[in-house]
C-alpha cells in the first residue's frame, strides 16, 4: 500500500507536510502495524500507543480523513492517508496533546459527595438498574474520536462534546453522586446535541456505548425537571 | 495537566535547543509553592555512550550497514563525539517524588492524601492513559476479608522478605483493604446482586474478589487532589545521587526534549514491571504488559552501582496471538488458563492436559505446574507454527468467559471473519509480569541509595515473578509511610549539591541523540535483536543451551551493535528514535541480568524450570542481588532474609 503520513515537528517545520511510504501489507494488517513497519524499516515516526486493543485511545489518528484507532483499523492495498487526530495541538507527527480535554473529562468523572461512602451505603444505595447503565459507559476510553467528528461541537463550540457528556451521564446515573448532574448536562450543551448519532458511528467501543439512548434519557430527565431551552436541537 | 502547565509556564528556561517552543519559556505565571522550576546550565564534553554500564563494548570496528534503515553516515569512522556543548535543564523541587502513576503510585498517593503529604507524580505517558491503570479494562480486585495481614500470609508463600510484609500490614490503617476505598476513589463496581449490594466473584474466608473494576477513576480522583502535582509525558532516565544519597531523579520532558532535574527529599519508585525483553509479535513483546514499562529507573539504579534482584523471576499466562500482534492485548486477546485445560489442544487436536499421566487437579491450583506442562508440549514440537498451543472459543468457554474477554472474541471474529468455535486460536505463553528491581530493606528503601523507596522492590514478590495490583496497593501505601518517616527522622539537607551527577546523565542522553556513526544501526533494530535473543531463554522452560545462546548473543549485541547505535532523527521534540535508544540500553541490561540470574542458579525455582536442574536447591533459596563489577562484568550477592513467622 502507499501510506501517506502527515509529518510535523512544530518546533522546526513551518507547517505539516506529507510523506509517502511503500508498505507491504499482509492479511488482517492494522494501521498501527503499518506505521510500525515504517518506523522499524524506513524512517522514524513519532506515534503513540500503549494497549493495542481499544482500551486507552492513545493511538487515535485520522485514517483517510476519519478518526479511528490505529490498533484495530485494518488497512488495505491502494493509497491511504494517516494524519494526527484533528483539533488538537500536534506534539510531533501523529502524537497530539489531548491533555486539556482529558483533564476536563477526568474532573467531570470525579464524584461529588458531602462525605465518603460507608460500606452500608455502598451496598444499600445502588440498584441493578443503575449498575446496568453504568457498566457500559465504563468502556468509554476518552479518546476524543467522537468529539472530533461531532457536528454539534463544530456548530456550537461551547458544547462540551459527547465524551465529556458521557462523563456527566455516568455520574447522573451513579446513585452515590450528590451533585446536580442534569443541570451540568444542560449547561454543558445537552440540547445543543443534534442527535445525529455520528458519535456512535465512529466510536471504537460501540458494542457497549449507545450514545443516543443515553442522550435521550438525559433529555427526558431534564424535561421532567423543566430544564429545557428555547431552541433545542435534534428533537 | 493544568497544574503541570502552570508549573511549566513558571519556568525560565536555559535550554540550548531552538526547538523548544517559546511558549514554554515565559516566566509570568506565579510559581507553584511546592514545585519550582529553576533553570540551570552547564558546559561539558559529550561522550561516554555507555559509561557506567557493564555492557560497554570494546571496539567500534567492522561497521556494516544494517537493514534498509536510513542512518546518518558520517565521514569519520566510529562514533563521532561533539565538542564542548552547553546543555540547559530545569530543576524542580519537591519533598516527595513518586515515579509512576499506576496501582503502586495511587496507593502511595492515597496515603499522601490522607496524611497531607505533598507529592509530585511523574508519568511517562499522558496521565490517566498509561499502564494497567490507564486503560479501560475490567480489573478483578482481590482483598482479604480478614485484612492485609492475613492476606499477605497467603500471598507471601513465595515471598522472601517476610518481615517487610509484616511491617506493611501492621502499619496499615486501612485493614481490611476491601472495596470501600476503591469506591470512594470514584468506582461504582457495577456487578451487583439483585438487592444492589456488591456481587463477590469470589467469597472465601481468606480471599474475596469483585470484578468490573475500572481503575482510571482512581487516577481521576488523585489527579484532582490538592496535594498532588502531576508531570506527565516525562521519562525518568536516572536517579539523582549526592554523597551516596538519592536526592531525586532526572529525565526528559518528551514533548520538547527538555532536560529536567527533580530534587526531592525522598523518592518512591512505583513504575510497572518490564516484560519488554520477551520476544516480539508485530506490535508488542509476547505480553499483555505495556510498552512504557522499559525498566528505565531500575536500570539507572544498576548503572549507578545499585543491586538488582529477581530479574530471573517472571509470571506467565496464555495469550492469543492470532491474527497478529494487535491481538496480544487485554483489549483484543483471547487467552486461556488452567480453568480451560479440557479444551487446550496441541497441533493435532489432542487435549494434552487430560493425559492420565498428568495431575489435572494440581493444574487447577498450581499455575506453575500447568504452565510447565504447556511449555513442555511446545518444546516437544507439538505446538503450532508460532510456538503456541490451540484454544477454541467454543460455546462452553464463552459461557464462563468474563465479558471483557468475550468482547475480544467478538472483535476478532468481526474483524477477521473467522469463527473461533471452528478455528481454534493459537495461544503463546506470555510473560505478563517480571521482577528485576532494586534490592530494598524491610522499610522499602534501597540498600544502596538512602532516600529511594521501591514499591516493587526485590523480594516483595520474588519467585511470584513481579507484582499484583493487590500487592501494589498494600506496598505503595507502606512505601509512602516509610518515605515520610525517612524525611522526618533521617533526611539531612545536603551541605552542597554536586550537579555534575545530573549533568553527566544529560551528557549521555545528548550523546545518544546526536552521535553519528559510520554504518550505524537504528535503536529499534537493536531492540528487536534483544527481544529475539531473550525470548527462547526467558520462558517457562529454560534449557542451558538456550540460556547460553542468549548470553552469547546479548554479549555480542553489547559489544558490536550498541557502539554503532545511531539515530536517524536528531531532533529533541518527541523523538521516538531517541526514546527507543534510551530504552534499548535499559532492555539490553535487563535482558542480560535476567538471563544471567537464571544461568547461575543450578536449580529450578519459582516460575522457571531448568531441565538440567529439575529440583530446587536450598543453597539458592535467596535473592540474587546483581551489580556491575566495575570491569564490564556482573557480580552478585546472595541475600537471605530471616524466616519470621506471621502473626496470627
Amino acid at each position: 500500500m502507499k501510506l501517506t503520513i502527515t509529518r510535523f515537528n512544530p518546533s522546526v517545520d513551518a507547517k505539516p507536510y506529507d510523506q509517502v511510504f511503500d508498505v507491504p501489507t499482509f492479511e488482517n494488517m492494522t494501521l498501527l502495524e503499518a506505521v510500525m513497519y515504517v518506523h522499524e524499516n524506513l524512517e522514524p515516526i513519532s506515534f503513540d500507543y500503549t494497549c493495542r486493543g481499544r482500551l486507552c485511545g492513545r493511538c487515535s489518528v485520522m485514517y483517510d480523513g476519519i478518526p479511528v484507532f490505529a490498533c484495530i483499523q485494518f488497512v488495505s492495498e491502494g493509497s491511504h492517508t494517516v494524519a494526527p487526530l484533528e483539533g488538537f495541538p500536534v506534539i510531533r507527527d501523529l502524537i497530539v496533546d489531548k491533555r486539556r480535554e482529558q483533564k476536563a473529562i477526568a474532573d467531570t468523572y470525579e464524584r461529588v459527595r458531602i462525605a465518603p461512602l460507608t460500606r452500608e451505603e455502598i451496598n444499600s444505595q445502588m440498584t441493578t438498574e443503575a449498575a446496568d447503565k453504568l457498566r457500559w459507559i465504563e468502556y468509554c476510553c476518552r479518546c476524543q474520536v467522537c468529539t472530533v467528528i461531532c457536528p454539534a461541537k463544530k456548530d456550537t463550540p461551547q458544547y462540551m462534546g459527547p465524551s465529556r457528556l458521557l462523563a456527566v451521564a455516568y455520574r447522573h446515573f451513579d446513585p452515590y453522586d450528590q451533585a446536580d448532574r442534569l443541570l451540568e448536562a444542560v449547561a454543558g450543551g445537552l440540547w445543543d446535541c443534534q442527535m445525529c448519532g455520528s458519535c456512535t458511528k465512529v466510536c471504537q467501543n460501540s458494542p457497549e456505548i449507545h450514545h443516543l439512548d443515553i442522550w435521550k434519557e438525559l433529555r427526558a430527565d431534564a424535561t421532567a425537571r423543566g430544564l429545557t431551552v428555547a431552541n433545542p436541537k435534534g428533537v | 495537566m493544568d497544574k503541570d502547565e502552570q508549573v511549566m509556564a513558571a519556568l525560565v528556561k536555559a535550554g540550548p535547543s531552538k526547538e523548544v517552543p517559546d511558549a514554554e519559556v515565559s516566566g509570568k505565571e506565579p510559581r507553584s509553592p511546592w514545585s519550582e522550576g529553576v533553570s540551570r546550565r552547564s558546559f561539558f564534553k559529550l561522550g561516554g555512550l555507555l559509561a557506567g554500564t557493564a555492557v560497554v563494548g570494546a571496539g567500534l570496528g567492522g561497521c556494516s550497514q544494517e537493514g534498509g534503515a536510513k542512518v546518518p553516515d558520517s565521514a569519520s569512522s566510529g562514533a563521532a563525539t561533539k565538542g564542548e556543548t552547553e546543555i540547559g535543564y530545569t530543576v524542580y523541587e519537591t519533598d516527595m517524588l513518586v515515579i509512576g502513576a499506576g496501582f503502586g503510585s495511587v496507593s502511595a498517593c492515597s496515603e499522601a492524601a490522607r496524611l497531607g503529604q505533598k507529592v509530585l507524580v511523574i508519568d511517562k505517558g499522558p496521565y490517566g492513559f498509561g499502564g494497567a491503570c490507564g486503560m479501560n479494562w475490567d480489573v478483578v480486585y482481590t482483598w482479604s476479608p480478614k485484612g492485609t495481614e492475613a492476606q499477605d500470609s497467603v500471598f507471601a508463600r513465595r515471598t522472601v522478605n517476610k518481615q517487610l510484609f509484616i511491617n506493611a500490614a501492621k502499619s496499615d490503617p486501612y485493614q481490611p483493604d476491601d472495596y470501600l476505598p476503591i469506591i470512594n476513589w470514584g468506582e461504582t463496581l457495577n456487578d451487583r446482586n439483585p438487592d444492589g449490594s456488591i456481587h463477590l466473584k469470589v467469597d472465601m474466608p481468606m480471599s474475596q474478589q469483585a470484578e468490573w473494576g475500572f481503575p482510571r477513576h482512581w487516577l481521576d480522583h488523585f489527579g484532582k487532589a490538592d496535594n498532588i502535582t502531576i508531570h506527565d509525558y516525562t521519562m525518568i532516565t536516572d536517579i539523582f545521587v549526592n554523597d551516596g544519597v538519592c536526592i531525586g531523579a532526572v529525565g526528559i520532558y518528551l514533548p520538547t526534549g527538555e532536560f529536567r532535574v527533580y530534587r526531592s527529599k525522598a523518592t518512591i519508585l512505583a513504575a510497572g514491571g518490564c516484560t519488554g525483553i520477551y520476544g516480539w509479535v508485530t506490535l508488542s513483546p509476547v505480553t499483555n504488559n505495556v510498552p512504557d514499562n522499559t525498566s528505565d529507573v531500575e536500570m539507572a539504579v544498576f548503572r549507578k552501582g545499585g543491586r538488582i534482584g529477581d530479574s530471573e523471576h517472571a509470571a506467565y499466562d496464555m495469550m492469543g496471538i492470532v491474527p497478529s500482534g494487535w491481538a496480544s492485548s487485554e483489549g483484543s486477546m483471547f487467552g486461556g488458563d488452567s480453568l480451560d485445560i479440557e479444551f487446550m489442544l496441541d497441533k493435532d487436536g489432542v487435549a494434552f492436559c487430560m493425559d492420565p499421566a498428568l495431575d489435572q487437579d494440581r493444574m487447577l491450583v498450581d499455575r506453575i505446574y500447568f504452565n510447565q506442562i504447556v511449555a513442555q508440549v511446545i518444546m516437544d514440537g507439538r505446538g503450532g507454527p508460532n510456538g503456541g498451543i490451540y484454544l477454541p472459543a467454543n460455546d462452553e468457554i464463552r459461557k464462563q468467559m468474563r465479558y471483557m474477554y468475550l468482547r475480544c472474541v467478538n472483535l476478532i471474529e468481526e474483524k477477521t471473519g473467522a469463527d473461533l468455535r471452528e478455528e481454534p486460536m493459537e495461544c503463546l505463553i506470555e510473560m505478563y509480569e517480571h521482577g528485576g528491581t532494586p534490592i530494598i530493606d524491610d522499610n522499602m528503601m534501597s540498600t544502596e541509595f538512602a532516600g529511594l523507596f521501591c514499591v516493587r522492590g526485590a523480594a516483595t514478590l520474588a519467585e511470584g515473578g513481579g507484582s499484583h495490583q493487590n500487592r501494589n496497593r498494600v506496598l505503595g501505601g507502606y512505601a509512602m509511610r516509610c518515605a515520610m518517616e525517612y524525611i522526618k527522622k533521617s533526611y539531612k539537607e545536603p551541605e552542597k549539591i554536586d550537579w555534575q551527577d545530573a549533568e553527566k546523565e544529560f551528557s549521555r542522553l545528548t550523546d545518544l541523540r546526536t552521535r553519528e556513526v559510520s554504518g550505524g544501526i537504528r535503536p529499534i533494530t537493536i531492540q528487536r535483536k534483544i527481544q529475539r535473543a531473550t525470548y527462547p531463554a526467558m520462558g517457562v522452560i529454560r534449557t542451558t543451551a538456550d540460556l547460553e545462546a542468549a548470553r552469547k548473543e546479548l554479549a555480542r549485541i553489547a559489544e558490536e551493535d550498541i557502539p554503532k547505535m545511531a539515530l536517524s532523527d536528531h531532533a529533541s521534540a518527541y523523538n521516538r528514535d531517541w526514546k527507543d535508544a534510551i530504552e534499548t540500553i535499559n532492555l539490553l541490561q535487563l535482558a542480560r541480568l535476567s538471563v544471567e540470574a537464571t544461568y547461575v542458579r543450578p536449580e529450578t525455582r519459582g516460575s522457571f524450570y531448568r531441565p538440567e536442574y529439575p529440583e530446587a536447591n536450598d543453597d539458592w533459596k535467596c535473592t540474587l542481588g546483581f551489580y556491575d563489577d566495575g570491569k564490564g562484568g556482573l557480580a552478585f550477592d546472595k541475600i537471605t532474609w530471616p524466616d519470621v513467622p506471621y502473626p496470627a
